[in-house]
């Protein structure tokens, strides 16, 4: 089996663009489902031409789940879409053989590649929040794949339509057929993406970071629904991912790609047991999984007893009105009696799915948001409901960094406006000592002062965050909430990202709220955790012994979710 | 849904309190009034009895402190009694309803055609894949936008009315003498649809439910037109909202071009005459028009969009 599988290695030197080893495999019928030989893709820019996919190649066997895995502008999202050729109009397919079943799909016209899509390539796209038309009922979205392909009359198709939403797995199918896509959760669209996928009963599904908006529970329920409806139907996947946890429990066969190329293939096992090429070592080395995850913090020793906590929450409530339905006006419950306390130098960091009621308390925090009920107190001063100055005075000393770096950068000022904003607001200093901060700021955060010119958009992920942290920092603040810090960058950013906020806590005793949804991000930068589930704290402790003795059952489930730890029996080949 | 409606006719009535209330107050500034007006139109050859005068001013009320005029006025407006015009001597009301359908079927018309051509046009571009044509077609709703309309006015009744003799150059006869006129105004009016519909039509295809649509095997047509066109629809329904009151005053100048009678050389002559009552009952009957064409627009949303509701209270959102 070890030999066998061995043969099939792949690896690709960039340098080069050879492969090393390689060896045509092939099913029972002689055919793979899908081969991809030699493709290259480009992107036309202003003025200059963008070779985004490099002579890549790469093969899905019938039955079988592949994984492409990379970090963003890898490429792997463009191969996955080059296939039925549902490319940006600015891109261009500059070479390459895509063989599915007899036919090559580089050859085939418009018009031959619409009657493959749908009815025997299936497309789970990215995103559920958006990839469903919103002004149309999710039936009717499913019900026209059948149409479209001539698989139903338009007096079948609405029935249709509901048993395949229920093959999809979505409860209750009838209903959700005549609702529209903001009526239902991420997971529910999601379901209902699938359904789209799978209606023309395809012998392929493309699946294209089919869960990377999702809670990790809803992650894995989705993820374990696909596999047992492919496994039953033999639909091969292409499954193209960033996150190599999910890849190693979901893929028979990983391909990594790097900067447009293929760096490595072969079965999940070996790839993960013994990476050959530089570049998947690495890849390895920053996913912060729980069994690998070091601590970055050196636990501070007891700076906490005696004195008084930074931030202290007591029983805070906060309700919402819910628009009324029905006449009877309804509340929710956001945050329900939450307390925890946070010291000086101390991370607490609140984990928790999306709307577990964590941001919510961050805000509270912040003053960002009125109190319900209870009280909060910033150094020993109650600031529940802080206004004016003294209100004032907590925005000075707590501040915040928030989730996407592309967005909470206005696009207009420099980097060195950017960071000297909180300065001007409190008129702190004058013009040459801002700059002067602000230089000192950036090679905090190891950015060279040459930064200071340019402007967000010039910048990668992981910069603008370095700069959204230099200007959460610059007033010397005694509180940073980092709201989902690294859940938009790339796990070698995220890597780096997370190392920074550590030792700018060991230099400054600045004291974070940190709010995630990683359990494994959490476990490296935390000195305490809240698990936080429908507005309250169901546990609370250190990090170490929250993972490997979780208390709570929720927790239990959460740490049960995240990809990455299952058992080898799931990783078997079929062809084995 | 009872509450949202009762609300914006709360509103609404706000809209033409103030309507009344700024064009009063603008009108009062003006120099002059209408009584010396009518008197030096009646009288070419001399001085005008100034005890005459003051006897008519008296009739009219305009003798009286402002506050008092203001007061009267507005009391009877409520009322639906806007007074006489004073050029003619006939209601401001009966004037105005005369005058009202031969305008509604020329706005009316120049609407029907600037939603029809603008949002084909509009269609068209985003739809054809030639650069070119694209690029030509784009280019025209400026164009459309910038060209003043008493020229294209001129223009099209040189051309079809004094050369082809295709339609009548002035009047009101029929759909014949509509035809002219309506595509004057439609032009300006069109143009500014197909730009909005234009651009949202180009940031729909790019949204990615129109790649799911793609992958269903749905052709260029279905995706276009099923899907992206009702998503790309609503900025165009706000604009078309808006369009209509600038379709009202853009009757005053195709009308009077074309001799065409309707409220546009109504107000013309009212503004001419400085015939205070009858501009008044034209600011406040075009603000009317608006107000409920704008609500009309607000209760289409729903329609097209399920993820808006109406709601009497303000919309509530959740973390």
């Amino acid at each position: 089996m070890v030999a066998a599988a061995m043969t099939d290695r792949v690896t690709n030197d960039p340098g080069t663009g050879e492969n090393l080893t390689t060896t045509p495999s092939t099913d029972v019928n002689g055919q793979g489902a899908l081969e991809i030989r030699g493709l290259s893709v480009s992107y036309r820019t202003r003025g200059a031409t963008v070779r985004a996919v490099r002579d890549v190649d790469l093969e899905v066997r019938p039955g079988e789940v592949t994984a492409v895995v990379g970090e963003s502008g890898s490429g792997k999202s463009t191969t996955a879409h080059a296939i039925t050729r549902l490319l940006a109009p600015n891109a261009s397919i500059d070479g390459g053989a895509i063989r599915f079943g007899r036919h090559d799909l580089s050859a085939l016209s418009e018009a031959e590649l619409r009657a493959v899509r749908g009815a025997q390539i299936g497309l789970v796209p990215q995103d559920p929040s958006v990839s469903l038309n919103p002004v149309k009922r999710i039936g009717e979205q499913v019900a026209e794949v059948l149409r479209i392909h001539g698989l139903a009359t338009r007096r079948s198709a609405p029935s249709e339509a509901i048993g395949v939403l229920d093959r999809a797995g979505l409860p209750d199918a009838a209903t959700r057929a005549r609702q529209y896509p903001h009526e239902l959760s991420g997971g529910m669209r999601q379901r209902a993406l699938i359904a789209i996928a799978i209606a023309g009963n395809p012998k392929l599904i493309i699946a294209d970071e089919p869960t990377s908006a999702l809670d990790v529970t809803v992650q894995r329920v989705i993820l374990d629904h696909l596999q047992g409806l492919t496994e039953e139907l033999g639909t091969s996947i292409l499954l193209v991912t960033h996150d190599l946890g999910v890849a190693a429990d979901r893929a028979q066969r990983l391909v990594v790609m790097s900067q447009g190329r293929v760096v490595e293939a072969g079965p999940t096992r070996d790839v993960l047991a013994d990476p050959q090429h530089e570049y998947t070592q690495r890849l390895l080395a920053s996913a912060p999984r729980l069994a690998t995850a070091r601590p970055r913090t050196p636990v501070a020793a007891s700076s906490a007893t005696g004195t008084t906590p930074l931030v202290e929450v007591r029983n805070v409530v906060k309700e919402f009105r819910l628009p009324r339905a029905g006449g009877e006006s309804r509340t929710l419950r956001a945050v329900d009696d939450v307390s925890f306390t946070l010291h000086r130098g101390r991370t607490l960091a609140l984990v928790g799915e999306s709307g577990s009621g964590k941001s919510t308390t961050a805000r509270l925090v912040l003053r960002l948001t009125d109190a319900t009920d209870g009280h909060i107190l910033f150094d020993g001063e109650d600031v529940t409901t802080a206004r004016g100055a003294q209100a004032r005075q907590l925005r000075r000393r707590a501040q915040l960094v928030y989730q996407n770096p592309y967005a909470s950068l206005d696009p207009r000022f420099s980097i060195g406006e950017v960071i000297t904003e909180p300065l001007r607001a409190f008129k702190v200093g004058d013009r040459a000592s801002r700059l002067a901060r602000a230089r000192d700021l950036l090679d905090r955060v190891a950015l060279p002062a040459s930064t200071l010119e340019r402007r967000p958009t010039e910048l990668s992920g992981g910069q603008r965050q370095r700069v959204a942290i230099a200007r959460a920092l610059a007033l010397s603040p005694d509180l940073v909430v980092c709201d989902e810090p690294v859940s938009a960058l790339d796990v070698s950013v995220q890597a780096q990202v997370l190392d920074l906020l550590a030792e700018l806590q060991a230099d400054t005793e600045v004291a974070y709220l940190f709010i995630s949804h990683d359990l494994a991000v959490v476990r490296q930068i935390a000195h305490q955790v809240a698990v936080m589930r429908a507005g309250r704290i169901v546990e609370v402790g250190a990090p170490e012994t929250l993972f490997s003795h979780p208390g709570h059952e929720y927790t239990r489930e959460l740490l049960a979710a995240i990809p990455g730890r299952r058992d080898d029996h799931d990783l078997r080949t079929q062809t084995a | 849904m009872r509450g949202y409606v009762i609300k914006r006719v709360a509103q609404a009535i706000g809209v033409l309190w103030a309507a009344y209330t700024v064009s009063f107050l603008v009108l009062d500034f003006l120099p002059g009034d209408p009584v010396s007006a009518m008197a030096g139109a009646g009288a070419d050859t001399g001085q005008v009895d100034p005890a005459q005068l003051a006897a008519l001013r008296h009739q009219y009320g305009f003798d009286k402190p402002i506050l008092v005029q203001y007061a009267d006025y507005l009391g009877k407006a409520v009322r639906g009694d806007f007074g006489d015009a004073v050029s003619t001597g006939r209601p401001v009301t009966s004037t105005l309803a005369d005058a009202l359908p031969q305008t509604l079927q020329l706005t009316g018309a120049a609407l029907l055609l600037a939603v029809l051509l603008g949002g084909g046009l509009a269609v068209l571009a985003t739809y054809t894949s030639q650069r070119w044509l694209r690029q030509l077609l784009l280019s025209l709703p400026p164009l459309g936008v910038s060209v003043p309309t008493f020229w294209t006015g001129l223009l099209l009744v040189e051309t079809f009315s004094f050369r082809l003799h295709w339609f009548p150059a002035f009047g009101n006869d029929g759909i014949r003498g509509l035809v002219l006129p309506a595509v004057t105004l439609a032009i300006p009016t069109g143009a500014q649809v197909a730009q909005v519909l234009a651009k949202s039509l180009l940031t729909a295809l790019d949204q990615a439910y129109v790649e799911t649509a793609r992958a269903k095997g749905a052709g260029r047509w279905r995706v276009h037109l099923r899907h992206a066109l009702r998503n790309a629809s609503l900025p165009a329904l706000t604009v078309v909202g808006l369009l209509v009151g600038q379709l009202i005053a853009g009757s005053v100048v195709v009308e009077t071009v074309f001799s065409r009678d309707g409220l546009g050389r109504v107000t013309a002559a009212a503004v001419t005459a400085q015939d205070i009552p009858l501009v008044q009952g034209v600011v406040v009957f075009g603000a009317l028009i608006f107000v409920v064409t704008n609500l009309v627009v607000d209760l289409v949303y729903p329609l097209l969009d399920p993820r808006i509701v109406v709601a009497s209270g303000r919309k509530a959102g959740l973390a």
